[in-house]
């Protein structure tokens, strides 16, 4: 139990997936301008990542690996992704309009999100058990979420701050999200 | 002209990591050696020209409601086969990239270009395109690398990807103790990428572009400089190894092929009734010098079991074989019987190590 515990602290926050590993850049960058479709945001690719993890391990260990076909891994994945997050878009477009709205490109755009293919491959490589493998699934997106919460906290102030011409916007934030990467890089080494 | 156009709108204007933000995860985490940038940016060119060129040839019977999940399937078939060709070829390659070169199915530059261009354009453009872009995309990761290499460490090496023992260049800037070794860290990224996409929004808004053109020729002038002058061309890094330590049994055959002969010169029985036994064993210095003299040991046992080794004339390497003498070492065999005993050698004196191992296994055969 408390190996996982511990499993969960480091991918949330140790090892984190935008600061210590980049993935999940483009809507850390794209959708963090507004702290409630930030939260939203947040909450979609938690949902995508658990349950579209647990598909692919299915998947992988009960289907392909059986098969001998290893080398299909990419494209099975990134299929399943897919479909499921289209079916996430549909959901959300008839519970919630507004959140749909806010959300706008940057929810189809969660097929493309490093994060979702990153983790189905990272269960697979890292060869977790079931347990394990449920717990980084949503150890990583907990923290993807908490990160991208903090981010857009800052972001909001950001845009009113009296930045250089040529930094406005996009290479401001990333300084930012730098000086928090260096941050959270001081609890390396705590688990 | 406008093919010609589309190539070079890929390097400067539409940069697609500096310009579109597009592909940014990997240019973060990959740009911190030139050897990674060079390998992650003919990856990702290799399947985007591919990419365009198949996706090109489909576009009239794709349907287009499924067309997103048809371009990804293509995508991810390339690079699989990618990713094959680089796990065979390039071992280093693949163990340096990681988790990023299945990652590039999700890269933003591909999909985007071929949503964007290949769907819509003929073959020869969409592979111009994509060669363009892909171009762009290893211009920018080069940059990124050559900054973040030569300020985290001082130097500027590229090795062979098929053999990286073979260095084709390595250029000092600094010495490596006045290196910024944080640069290759995360926050050295999101900086170096920071200054540089400012930098990039500059010179695009900038009225005079004369300035920035100068400016970019010269620092690739000194960079170019430096390099041919003070660069070591062509090591082979893998002859200049340190040669194995002379302690472990490199003198021919390994330490099992020695006699280790024991004797026992001395017994003497304890108040508790345990039996020391002075052994003297053959160790290294005797197998390799003439006037080497022997280990001796006093092994003390009750009832078959090691209670205390005592070294009292360790003879082999000073510093080396004869650290046998530590009692870290000897107190291994502490309750040890024969059936049990076994031996956690000291690193770099293996035969003196096993010396002390058959000392004690003589003993514990001695008191049966």
């Amino acid at each position: 139990m408390s190996e996982l515990f511990t499993l969960f602290l480091g991918a949330a926050i140790i090892n984190n997936i935008i600061l210590t590993r980049f993935l999940g850049m483009c809507p850390f960058l794209g959708v963090s301008k507004k702290v409630d479709s930030a939260l939203g945001m947040g909450a979609a690719v938690i949902f995508v990542i658990f349950v579209s993890s647990i598909v692919t391990y299915t998947l992988y260990y009960q289907v392909l690996e059986p098969a001998n076909l290893e080398y299909m891994d990419l494209i099975t994945f990134i299929l399943v992704i897919a479909a499921f997050v289209q079916l996430v878009e549909m959901i959300i477009k008839k519970f919630s309009p507004a959140l749909y709205k806010a959300l706008g490109i940057y929810l189809p755009l969660i097929t493309t999100n490093c994060a979702v293919l990153g983790v189905a491959l990272d269960n697979i490589s890292n060869q977790y058990n079931f347990a394990e493998m449920c717990t980084y699934s949503l150890a990583v997106p907990v923290g993807f979420t908490l990160v991208l919460f903090i981010f857009s906290t800052i972001r909001e102030r950001l845009d009113t701050a009296n930045t250089q011409q040529s930094f406005k916007g996009n290479p401001i934030a990333l300084i930012v999200a730098g000086l928090m990467a260096l941050a959270f890089s001081g609890l390396a080494g705590l688990v | 002209m406008k093919r010609f156009d589309n190539f070079k709108a890929g390097f400067i204007n539409e940069n697609p990591i500096f310009g579109l933000y597009l592909g940014l995860c990997s240019t973060l985490a990959i740009s911190t050696t030139l050897n990674n940038a060079v390998g992650m940016g003919v990856a990702v060119t290799v399947v985007l020209v591919m990419s365009n060129i198949i996706i090109s040839c489909i576009r009239k019977i794709t349907p287009d409601e499924i067309r997103i999940p048809v371009y990804i399937v293509v995508i991810a078939a390339l690079v699989k086969i990618v990713q094959m060709l680089v796990e065979a070829y390039t071992p280093e390659l693949n163990t340096a990239l990681g988790i990023f070169l299945p990652l590039i199915v999700v890269n933003c530059i591909i999909l985007g270009r071929a949503e964007a261009f290949a769907s819509k354009n003929g073959v020869l453009d969409s592979l111009v395109d994509g060669l363009g872009m892909g171009l762009g995309y290893t211009m920018g990761l080069l940059a990124m690398a050559v900054v973040r290499q030569i300020i985290s460490t001082g130097t500027l090496s590229f090795a062979n990807p098929f053999n990286t023992n073979f260095v084709i260049f390595e250029t000092t800037f600094f010495p490596s103790e006045y290196a910024v070794s944080i640069f290759s860290q995360p926050i050295g990224a999101f900086f170096t990428f920071a200054c540089l996409a400012a930098a990039l929004t500059a010179f695009k808004s900038s009225k005079n572009k004369k300035p920035w053109k100068i400016g970019g020729a010269l620092v690739a002038l000194v960079l170019i400089a430096f390099v041919a002058l003070r660069s070591d061309f062509m090591v082979d890094t893998a002859a200049s190894e340190t040669p194995v330590e002379e302690e472990n049994g490199s003198q021919g055959g390994s330490e099992t092929d020695l006699a280790f002969n024991t004797e026992i010169t001395n017994t003497t029985e304890n108040a508790d009734g345990s039996v020391t036994y002075t052994v003297s064993v053959d160790g290294y210095a005797v197998y390799n010098h003439a006037d080497g003299k022997p280990n001796i040991l006093d092994v003390t046992i009750l009832d078959g079991t090691v209670q205390n080794v005592v070294v009292t004339e360790a003879n082999d390497t000073q510093y080396v074989g004869d650290r046998i003498a530590d009692e870290a070492f000897t107190s291994q065999f502490v309750g040890m019987t024969k059936d049990t005993l076994e031996l956690e050698p000291l690193s770099g004196a293996t035969i003196s190590s096993n010396s002390a191992y058959h000392a004690v296994l003589a003993a514990l055969e001695a008191a049966e």
